[in-house]
């Protein structure tokens, strides 16, 4: 059990000695449920790691709507090659389609141009020009798949390994599993940029049925972060202090007569609630990063929308979140979801994307964070090689949803740079190697957190319940 | 630390237990026990409850805390009853009944408290958990359930009634099916109207309606039997005895279910709308009074401009209408009205003459109160169109079109006059101005002779629209030379406007009451869905056909043939079936004691926890069942136990409290923890029921959801209880979020009780919450101005319902002094000290 490698080392010295008291004549049942009592902030941990964790941070870059894989990461010459012609009927059957009608249906080939790049000769789209010249990092899985074809149900199997509604997310498995570092900020924070907005809302970061506290926590990118964390007008930061020191002195007078411990928690949540005022705005206060910086993450461009500017923030705020210990971290951006004008919306989202994701990888590598943080890209699925004529489209200029394969990276983390795993047929329709189901790909980031994806598990309504439920294969392959 | 003792206790247990598999003789599904109750000695009260409790702590050498004091208890019983805290003043005059007769004091208290229609809120809110009531679907679209609320205004209602739980469980499982379903009992059926619903566009739909029937036996099982059905899904359930077959068999009673929304009449709301309409009524008879004293001006229909001859027809037709000919040569359309028609009329000529022009009038009239008048014309809204006017002349049997060169009418919509007399389907358009006269002229193309003994024949038709032409009208001739001029206008424009109060008041009259409920019909006849097992839970496999059935591990169901909904709710309360009885009377201990006697109060399976007291858990599952299943009645009982009214105070904080030697204290519900800030603020709005209310969200909250809209609600609505707080599933409101309301998709048995920094940030800073402390402190300062001490007592009775301590008096005295020699302003001061107070782990608890 290698406590000290996740907590810092005064804690787990104090752990010990609890430990060591306990261990008299108490089995190790109580010793679990008192090292709940140490855990920190918002999440409090009971389980420790099955071994040596590779990754301790994660920051995962969600792109909403199942981003075009044959035209960011998949190069598929033979599609090009067969543009508008009809698919085999073999690969059509049993296929279902969330708005493409089958019969008339006809292959889209890709006006990209793509290249080799880095050591490796990873091949990537002209639309990523910044992330391109990060191929040695990254581990390009080309054959995800899964088995939803709708955004919801698709989004909620990739963030809680169930297509359903109510279950944990992975950052709240995470923060369940290991605590988080963070003395003063979240373990869990979700960022946002959208479009058309989350189908799912705040389930997206929920903790499902585990205890809310390992729900992910909205930071906006900027005047107050979280929510109520700016004290009333009237309110001075003086007085925010003395109401404090005067609500925890009163609560001690309350605990020395009752010994309840809930009281002993909700102190201590008041001091970290005050830690929090200050550091949260301190955390989106970027005074202190360098313009070179900001401008590497692209601050400073100005698009209509805004997109650009706040993705870029958010990017660099994630680097400063795991800086300060936050155990996970995602970025929504909102939409990939082209179901028509394809070429233009692709090129505004990675316009949008590109360069800060580029900036973030380099800025983790620079401070010798990337090792232990795990960054994660991808959407909920992929995109059809058939062009999408829903009944009503007068042309044809997007694709549909396409659960069968699509494409998601990794960096860091433990896991090996400069790969490309598994290999989609010859028109992109379905996986031919190294198929890896979302069930595998949590079971994988378990695994670079140092879980046995089998072991790590809650009991909920009877059942002892796990993020990859009854399935789940680590890819070995990923790993440095 | 409940965590550490719970699991130090349950090893204990476990270690007692015999380890019985799923073979059948697990606890709870055997039957339920009549206990011995064992005498104790030297006991306060007469409760078997007691005499349980105290004959377990006894063997392992405990016994009962000593009785929490009067204001804790008055504190306890409100927070546990109605979710609310009491005035300074109820405090006080309980105190003084508890001087006089301290029994009789508690036991008029509880009995208030149970009859208060608040009870029915708080232990709705309690049901509502299981239910997963939210007001929108969930999932992506997320749309809203505008009725919804008729459902949990049901619950409250119920609860308040103390409809014996088997009723009101029947009625939510299968009101529908009951004979001659009431309107209650159907929106009561709308229990399972509650789960999510996948609307986005290019979903499965069929495997949406499966995932919602799967939840609906999931939700049944956890709410009635503390069962996890839903494992045996896919496959047989891994620990309990529930195959899938059995799953399925569940599953068919529910697979013929479909989604109704049902009108439904509240006599209230009737009432209210029936008052309005009376008013409404007796505006409008005043507004026609001023109207009947007005005189209309004479030249209606307006005076001629130069010389016409009316006709005088004497034979008038047409195909599917009745036409008739009016002493005044006026021709009146009665009768049905075609889709299209052609009049045709005919006139004799009864000297020679030579024409020039023909004139056509057509007569509308307004009315002179509610009535709009008469319309000129038969189509909708009193419209017409005159696609042809082909006059012919007739002379000795044979017929002769007579060539018109111009038309112009005093008014037409839109449509171009001349087309009158061209082949077209457009003319003469009249779709405004149709309550007033109009008139078209016709000139011909040259002056034309007409014999005596002639005839004119007029062929006047109507091409678009049902039976759109005129309705009263009549032809004229004229033998003056060009050019001819039009009548005058005869609207008299002084009427049009005194006119208008009446025509605005006709056009808002107060709406019906339109309530619905979400209900259900069942499927019947050929509509009937088979039911198949789902190999491996795939709704596209389908495997053995199921009838509808229940668990070989449960006693049978009575009747074989055709078992329904209605017979399974019936059967759940079989008197020997071990389940029902166990399950509800644990969660109503739960809610009195912060756990229940089984912790797992929504696992009564192998996997779950055991009771910690089984007999206890016995004698209430058959005191529940032998009082006709009245809840008020067993927690009365409860209440008035001494278990029930021991101190919660810590004594020994290394055992922990699985034997019940104290009470539990616990931080209460996130709705309670909104209401009592209302409530000791005095902006509390005590109105029960209703559409759901949405107080005040910062935007980037509501704007993660896709396209939310949330209309702030306005006046008292602000301060209405938590659990009338609009749930729009992807905007959970936040408050309620971070104290552990759940999230709505499954049936939520036990809430988690965390605690954690954003809660403390919440009572701090949630703007809802500093208002209450603003308002709060500002009126005690009104009150007390300067006698600090005195206003400190204040607020310790209004949120704490007690006094302080000295100790604590000093702490916030000198907090006080503090805030108010940085601030300089002695009502700021006074509201930061009602801050501290209101943000006490102590405010928040139930002790």
């Amino acid at each position: 059990m290698n406590l000290s490698a996740v907590i810092d080392p005064a804690q787990f010295q104090e752990m010990v000695s609890r430990r060591r008291f306990l261990s008299n004549g108490i089995g190790s049942l109580a010793l679990a449920s008192m090292l709940r009592d140490d855990g920190l902030l918002a999440s409090e941990s009971t389980r420790t790691p099955h071994f040596a964790p590779k990754a301790k941070r994660c920051i995962y870059l969600f792109m909403e709507g199942g981003p075009s894989q044959m035209d960011l990461f998949d190069p598929k010459p033979k599609l090009n090659e067969l543009d508008g012609q009809p698919m085999p009927d073999s690969l059509l059957e049993g296929v279902k389609f969330a708005f493409t009608q089958k019969e008339s249906a006809r292959l889209l080939g890709s006006p990209r141009t793509f290249r080799k790049y880095g050591d490796c000769g990873m091949e990537m789209s002209d639309l990523l020009p910044h992330l391109s010249r990060h191929a040695d990092d990254i581990a390009l899985i080309r054959s995800m798949y899964c088995d939803q074809f709708n955004h919801l149900p698709g989004q909620l199997l990739m963030l809680t390994g169930t297509p359903f509604r109510g279950w944990p997310t992975l950052g709240s498995w995470l923060n369940y599993g290991l605590g988080s570092p963070s003395r003063d900020l979240p373990g869990y924070v979700a960022m946002t940029t959208l479009g058309r907005g989350l189908p799912g809302g705040a389930a997206s970061w929920s903790s499902g049925f585990l205890p809310s506290s390992y729900s992910g926590a909205l930071f906006r990118n900027e005047g107050s972060p979280v929510l109520n964390l700016a004290n009333p007008d009237t309110i001075s930061p003086e007085m925010q202090r003395r109401t404090i020191e005067a609500v925890n002195d009163l609560n001690r007078q309350r605990y020395s007569q009752t010994q309840n411990p809930e009281i002993a928690s909700r102190i201590k949540n008041y001091e970290l609630a005050y830690r929090m005022q200050s550091a949260a705005p301190e955390l989106i206060d970027l005074s202190d990063e360098p313009d070179s910086l900001k401008e590497a993450y692209g601050l400073n461009r100005r698009d209509k929308t805004g997109f650009e500017a706040s993705f870029a923030r958010n990017c660099l705020l994630a680097r400063r979140l795991v800086e300060r210990g936050t155990r996970f971290v995602t970025l929504f951006l909102s939409t990939w979801d082209q179901h028509s004008k394809l070429d233009s919306e692709l090129a505004t989202n990675t316009r949008i994307s590109d360069q800060p994701i580029a900036a973030l990888l380099q800025d983790l590598k620079d401070r010798g964070l990337l090792d232990e943080t795990l960054v994660v890209w991808g959407g909920e699925f992929g995109r059809t090689p058939l062009g999408e004529n829903r009944s009503g489209f007068k042309t044809v200029t997007g694709r549909d949803h396409h659960p069968y394969s699509f494409s998601l990276w990794m960096a860091g983390g433990g896991v090996k740079g400069g790969q490309t795993i598994g290999r989609t047929d010859e028109i992109g329709w379905g996986v031919e190697e190294d198929p890896v189901h979302v069930h595998d790909l949590h079971a994988t980031i378990l695994h670079l957190f140092g879980f046995d994806h089998e072991e790590l598990t809650y009991r909920f309504q009877g059942r002892d319940f796990r993020l990859t439920d009854v399935h789940g294969k680590v890819v070995e392959k990923l790993f440095a | 630390m409940r965590f550490c003792a719970t699991w130090l206790f349950l090893s204990f247990v476990l270690s007692l237990l015999p380890a019985n598999a799923a073979n059948g003789n697990h606890w709870a599904f055997e039957a339920i026990s009549d206990p011995v109750i064992p005498t104790v000695a030297g006991q306060l009260r007469e409760s078997p409850i007691d005499s349980l409790v105290v004959n377990r702590l006894q063997s392992e050498n405990l016994e009962l805390s000593p009785e929490a004091p009067p204001e804790v208890l008055f504190r306890r019983l409100h927070l546990d009853l109605v979710g609310l805290l009491p005035s300074p003043e109820k405090l006080n005059r309980f105190l003084a009944d508890w001087q006089r007769d301290p029994e009789a004091a508690y036991a008029a208290a509880v009995d208030e408290l149970l009859e208060s229609p608040h009870f029915g809120e708080h232990w709705a809110r309690h049901w509502l958990d299981l239910a997963r009531y939210g007001d929108s679907d969930g999932y992506l679209g997320d749309t809203l359930r505008p009725w919804a609320w008729v459902y949990r205004d049901w619950v409250i209602d119920a609860i308040n009634r103390d409809q014996p739980f088997d009723q009101f469980s029947i009625e939510q499982l299968a009101g529908d099916l009951l004979p001659d379903a009431t309107q209650e009992q159907k929106i009561a059926v709308g229990f399972h109207r509650n789960n999510l619903k996948n609307t986005e566009a290019g979903a499965d739909r069929e495997l949406d309606r499966t995932q919602q029937v799967v939840n609906r036996v999931a939700t049944t099982g956890t709410v009635w039997m503390g069962l996890t059905v839903a494992c045996a899904e896919c496959h047989d359930h891994k620990h309990d005895p529930i195959s899938q077959k059995e799953f399925f068999e569940l599953y068919a009673f529910f697979n013929n279910m479909q989604d109704s929304d049902i009108s439904v009449r509240f006599e209230e709301e009737w009432t209210a709308y029936e008052k309005k309409r009376k008013i409404w009524e007796k505006e409008l008879e005043k507004l026609e009074r001023g109207l009947a004293s007005y005189t209309l001006p004479p030249g209606n229909p307006g005076s001629p401009v130069g010389n016409w001859k009316i006709l005088s027809p004497d034979k008038v037709e047409a195909a599917g209408t009745d036409l008739e000919i009016r002493k005044d040569g006026s021709i009146l359309a009665t009768g049905k009205t075609p889709t299209t028609v052609t009049y045709f009329v005919e006139a004799p000529v009864e000297r020679s003459e030579t024409i020039t022009a023909f004139k056509l009038e057509v007569r509308g009239a307004f009315g002179k109160g509610r009535e709009k008048g008469v319309p000129v014309g038969r189509g909708n809204d009193g419209e017409f169109i005159l696609s042809m006017f082909f006059p012919d002349l007739i002379i000795d049997g044979k017929a002769k079109r007579l060539p018109i060169v111009s038309a112009k009418a005093t008014h037409s919509d839109g449509q171009d006059v001349a087309e009158t007399f061209q082949p077209s389907n457009e003319g003469w358009r009249i779709a405004s101005k149709t309550y007033e006269d109009h008139a078209i002229l016709f000139e011909l193309a040259e002056p034309i002779a007409l014999p005596k003994g002639s005839r004119l024949k007029f062929s006047l038709g109507q091409k678009s629209g049902t039976g759109n032409l005129m309705r009263h009208f009549q032809i004229s001739t004229s033998a003056d030379p060009p050019p001819f001029q039009l009548p005058a206008d005869k609207v008299d424009p002084k009427w049009a406007v005194l006119r208008l109060p009446i025509e605005k008041h006709l056009a808002n009259p107060p709406g019906k009451p339109q309530s619905k409920a979400q209900s259900f019909l069942e499927l019947s006849g050929s509509d009937r869905r088979e039911t198949f097992i789902h190999v491996r839970g795939d709704y596209t496999r389908e495997g053995e056909q199921v009838t509808p059935g229940t668990l070989a591990v449960l006693p049978a169901m009575p009747g074989k043939e055709h078992r329904n909904r209605l017979d399974f709710a019936r059967w759940l309360f079989e008197p020997d079936h071990p389940l029902t009885a166990r399950v509800a009377a644990n969660r109503i201990w739960q809610h009195l004691f912060g756990e229940g006697i089984v912790r797992t109060s929504d696992d009564f399976g192998t996997h779950g926890d055991p009771p910690s007291h089984p007999e206890l858990l016995d004698w209430l599952a058959k005191e529940f069942q032998g009082s006709g299943w009245s809840r008020k009645a067993l927690i009365r009982k409860i209440v008035l136990s001494s278990t029930y009214r021991q101190a919660s105070t810590n004594r020994h904080p290394d055992l922990p409290n699985t034997l019940l030697w104290r009470q539990n204290s616990f931080r209460v519900p996130a709705e309670t923890v909104r209401d009592i800030h209302l409530v000791a603020s005095g902006l509390f709005e005590p109105k029960i029921g209703g559409p759901g209310v949405h107080p005040p969200l910062p935007d980037h909250v509501a704007a993660v959801g896709r396209s939310v809209k949330w209309p702030e609600s306005t006046g008292p609505d602000r301060y209405r209880r938590g659990m009338y707080i609009f749930l729009k599933r992807t905007v959970l409101y936040p408050m309620l979020t971070t104290f552990d309301a759940p999230d709505t998709s499954v049936a939520c048995s036990r809430r988690e009780k965390t605690n954690t920094p954003m809660q403390a940030l919440t009572l701090l800073n949630d703007p809802v919450f500093y208002e209450c402390a603003e308002t709060l402190g500002r009126e005690i300062y009104t009150t007390h101005r300067a006698d600090t001490e005195s206003a400190i007592d204040a607020l310790y009775l209004r949120c704490l319902n007690r006094l302080p301590k000295d100790s604590e008096r000093d702490t916030l005295l000198s907090a006080h002094d503090d805030f108010q020699s940085h601030g300089k302003d002695p009502q700021l001061a006074m509201i930061a000290t009602a801050r501290v107070v209101m943000n006490l782990d102590e405010f928040i608890s139930r002790d």
